[in-house]
Parts: C-alpha cells; structure tokens; sequence
C-alpha cells in the first residue's frame, strides 16, 4: 500500500507510452486533450505507482515555451503536486535555453500570479507561438495569457 | 425527478444491467459479469440497498458489504454504486451516497470504505465530496485485460457513530 504522502510521489519525464493516461488525466480536469502529440510536448508527469496523478508540458518554439496541461487528480490535492511539476517544467526550460515561457488559462491566472508570472495581452506573445493549437483554436479567446521569464 | 428508494429483487434485472453497464467501462471493478441474485443477495448488506429512480426507471443504485465477519468490525462497510451512464451528470450519485450514509449511520455504520481504480476521478470526486478520505493506492493490486491496475483505497469515519 502507498500511503498519500509527498515521499510517495515520484516526477519523470513522460514516453510516449503516458499519453494515453495523460490524455484520461486531462480529459477529467476538462482540460484540452485533442492535439497530445509525443512529438511537440514534453511531459513530466507526478505519479505514485503506476498511477499517473498530475502532468504539465511544454511546447517549445524556438527561444520560447508553452507551458500548458497542468493537471492534478482531485485526489491527490494539497501535497504540492502542482508546484514541483511547475518547477520541473521550469528547470527542463534552462536546459533547453528557453527565454520566455507563455500560458494560457481560464482558471488559474491568480495561482500563477503568486508564482511570478504576468498577465500579457495575447497578441504580444511571440508570434510562432500564437500559431500553435492551444493558442490557435483549444483555448478560448477569454483565456488570460501570462508569461514568465526563465 | 430523482427518487430513491429500496431496492428489492425486483429491480434486479435493471440493477444487473446498471452493473454490467459499469463493469463495460473498465473502470468501475475487477468484475467480470454481474452475478446472480441469490449471490449478490448474500454478499451485501440487506438494510442498505438503494436505487434511484426517474420517472419509474431505475437509472442508478448503491449498496453496502460487510467487510468482516468479525464482531469487532460490525461497524464497517463497503460502498458499492454504480448510475446508468445515459443519467450520468445529474446528481444522481449525490442523492444515492447522501441516502446511503444517512441509512448506513441509521443502521449503526460507523466507517464507510471504497476502492475505486484511480482513473475513474468522477467516482473519486463524489466520494470525497462526502467526506471520504483517500488513504492511499493499494499498487497494481490487480491485472485486468493482461494489465496491472492500482485501486484508490477511501474511508468515511462517521462523526456521529461509534464515538462514544
């Protein structure tokens, strides 16, 4: 038995083998699901077990990062699942020598605010980035846009 | 409008469908197939079986088992609730669990316990809505379709049973 305790969660990299239950973990944090493609995101995912209880990816495009599909099963709230993906998301960003990380988001803008991030109009994201699905067609026009140096 | 009331054999043809509805999804048991009456009759408890009902059709149902046979663990049962998927969104399994623990604390029920696969987060969420607890994740415990599954275990202490 694993108890629900932080020391029981581990954080990896995704494979492509996660993206079927990555995909399930979104789909019920009615968050975007459609467009999961091994080849644009790179995953973390939190998981205890073989259980797969959180996840967050980024999209690179060239100097700059999406950050999206930050989710965490109900179940497994308050042992600060959220904030060691962000972290690790945030270290794979210096690794890959990224500058600037955008996201987008209709829940969430004053979680992130205390992380540090700042609210940008949309338009002033980099342009490569604005083409991409979620910024594109998945998320909303309401969607708040924020963005946070690396 | 949603009504629950006790179930009795019956309902069981539409509680069996209900069943075998859940077990199709993968992610509600171990089950394979819903069993006979006469065996599920013997497996649960007989003063908190409950279906909901609308309009006259039965759309979802709960029960609870003893978990032992010991005395000293008369007070302890498992939750079992499945809703027709066709009604899934509408409450349905609030109003059965909000019944099934007032009913399981009217017959004495002092800790309420569920194991539910961890990807099924609809049924994780109501539980813990009413106040169930997750401990931990009993790690693949169990192989399904040649898989290993994990099972999410949760427990209800009651505030107003077995306290004194």
């Amino acid at each position: 038995m694993l108890f629900i305790t932080p020391s029981n969660i581990h954080y990896r990299p995704a494979t492509s083998v996660d993206f079927e239950k990555i995909g399930q973990l979104l789909h019920s944090c009615r968050l975007p699901n459609h467009d999961l493609n091994p080849q644009l995101q790179y995953f973390f995912v939190a998981e205890m077990g073989n259980t797969i209880i959180g996840c967050a990816a980024i999209e690179v495009y060239g100097n700059d990062g999406l950050f999206r599909s930050l989710a965490v099963s109900d179940a497994f709230r308050n042992l600060k699942v959220s904030e060691k993906l962000l972290s690790h998301i945030i270290q794979l960003s210096k690794e890959k020598e990224l500058s600037g990380l955008y996201l987008l988001t209709t829940t969430a803008p004053e979680y992130f605010r205390k992380k540090g991030w700042v609210q940008i109009e949309r338009d002033t994201a980099p342009h490569a980035l604005t083409l991409s699905t979620e910024f594109a067609s998945v998320c909303p026009a309401s969607a708040i846009c924020m963005s946070k140096q690396v | 409008m949603i009504e629950i009331k006790c179930m009795t054999e019956d309902s069981w043809s539409e509680v069996a469908r209900i069943y075998e509805e859940g077990i199709a999804t993968k992610n509600a048991t171990f089950q394979t197939e819903a069993p006979l009456w006469n065996d599920w009759d013997k497996a649960h408890r007989k003063d908190c079986r409950l279906i909901a009902s609308i309009d006259g059709k039965i759309v979802g149902w709960a029960a609870l088992s003893a978990v032992s046979a010991r005395p000293v663990y008369a007070g302890v049962a498992e939750v079992s609730i499945y809703i027709d998927q066709e009604f899934r969104g509408k409450k349905i399994g609030d109003q059965l669990m909000n019944i099934l623990i007032q009913k399981s604390e009217s017959n004495g029920i002092w800790t309420l316990q569920s194991g539910i696969f961890p990807e099924n987060e609809a049924s994780i969420r109501l539980h813990v809505k009413h106040g169930f607890k997750v401990l931990g994740i009993k790690d693949r415990i169990g192989k399904m379709d040649n898989n290993w599954r994990s099972v999410a275990l949760l427990e209800r202490r009651s505030n107003s049973i077995g306290i004194d």
